[in-house]
């Protein structure tokens, strides 16, 4: 099995470890499993040393609304996870304007300070990162 | 080039494991090499040897290990998601007291750092999901 | 091997159906990038739904196989080029990075 942990890599793949990652959360809770899936690369990719971005798109934004009693439901909440992000130095994350509108919310309604960026800045955003994962 | 295959399929009878198939041969067949094949979120399913598959149809487990064992292909299928759809290997078995592992031979499990290295040492890392 | 084109390959595998899908995808989609519809993907090549996407960039490739298949070949669109296995590959090495859109 190759390496495990990037120490020790050889000086071409330090060199390629500058990548950085954008992970794209387009499903509401309770859907699916990918918002939790795409969670946990998260915080593998922080784990070496990967800058991580991460975009709440569409129904995505939803994962982050404030107030939410998963326990309702026996679900576990994803936001316990998200909150501890800056714990893993992912701090980076995006919102769509025109998501915030459809669902009638703005930014305080979400439990990240999210950027809010507008819907012909996305492409651009997106351009910024050498791999996108978008479960 | 070096390749990364991200297979993150909602079942094993869906078309989206045979388009990474035959894509991970194409890669292969023009010279380029693939780093890791990992199996995550429901794909794992596809990683047991208790699935019986109908006379005429595709056992798609059978053609990843064919392709696998001539192109010495890594496979390794997320450890967490396997675990908890019922995926084990002797190991995992024996710590979580089943009765039985049931992990194909030539699949291997482990973490997501696997899928972390795999994104750093490749030049692209394609996803097929459904 | 040209790495110099910083541009994404957006790969689509859900038909048109998917409303929301696709206006995200029309969204994240620069004009110097490409579209490759694969599996459900390729239904885009039939219809009007997908216009946007075809307006909003001139490279839309199709994977040939997935639209033979599905009894899309003959009426694929002339904006649209149908492509091999091998070439989807060559795709992937020609553009920055890939999107899956499922």
């Amino acid at each position: 099995m190759p390496l495990l942990c990037p120490t020790g890599l050889s000086p071409l793949a330090t060199e390629a470890m500058k990548k950085n990652i954008l992970l794209i959360f387009r499903n509401p809770p309770f859907a699916n499993s990918s918002n939790s899936d795409t969670l946990d690369i998260a915080l593998a990719c922080s784990a070496f040393e990967l800058p991580v971005s991460l975009l709440f798109l569409s129904d995505g934004i939803l994962q982050l609304l404030n107030h939410q009693q998963a326990e309702l439901l026996a679900q576990k909440d994803l936001r316990k996870r998200l909150n501890a992000l800056a714990m893993y130095d992912i701090e980076d994350y995006y919102v769509i304007d025109q998501d915030l509108i459809r669902y009638q919310l703005s930014v305080e309604d979400l439990s990240l300070a999210c950027k809010v960026i507008t819907q012909q800045q996305l492409a651009a955003l997106i351009r910024q990162f050498d791999t996108v994962i978008n479960l | 080039m070096i390749f990364s295959i991200l297979i993150y399929a909602s079942s094993n009878s869906s078309q989206t494991e045979q388009s990474a198939l035959r894509f991970t041969r194409a890669v292969l067949q023009q010279g380029h090499s693939i780093h890791r094949v990992f199996f995550y979120g429901e794909s794992v399913n596809a990683c047991s040897n208790l699935i019986v598959t109908p006379r005429d149809e595709t056992n798609i487990t059978e053609q990843w290990l064919t392709l696998a064992s001539a192109a010495k292909l890594d496979m390794v299928v997320c450890i967490s998601a396997a675990v908890r759809r019922g995926i084990l290997d002797g190991a995992e078995a024996k710590r979580h007291n089943k009765s039985s592992a049931n992990l194909s031979e030539g699949f291997q499990l482990s973490g997501l750092g696997q899928l972390a290295d795999a994104i750093i040492m490749s030049d692209r890392t394609i996803t097929f999901g459904n | 091997m040209t790495q110099a084109n910083p541009a994404t390959l957006h790969i689509i595998s859900k038909s048109p159906t998917h409303q929301q899908l696709y206006r995200d995808i029309a969204n994240a989609l620069l004009d110097d990038d490409a579209i490759l519809f694969i599996e459900g993907g390729v239904y885009a090549c039939c219809g009007t739904e997908a216009t946007a996407l075809l307006a909003a960039t001139n490279n839309i490739y199709a994977l040939s196989i997935d639209a033979q298949s599905r009894g899309l070949a003959n009426t694929t669109p002339a904006a649209i080029t149908l492509i091999s296995d091998q070439q989807f590959v060559e795709l992937c090495c020609q553009y920055h990075k890939t999107l899956s859109w499922f």
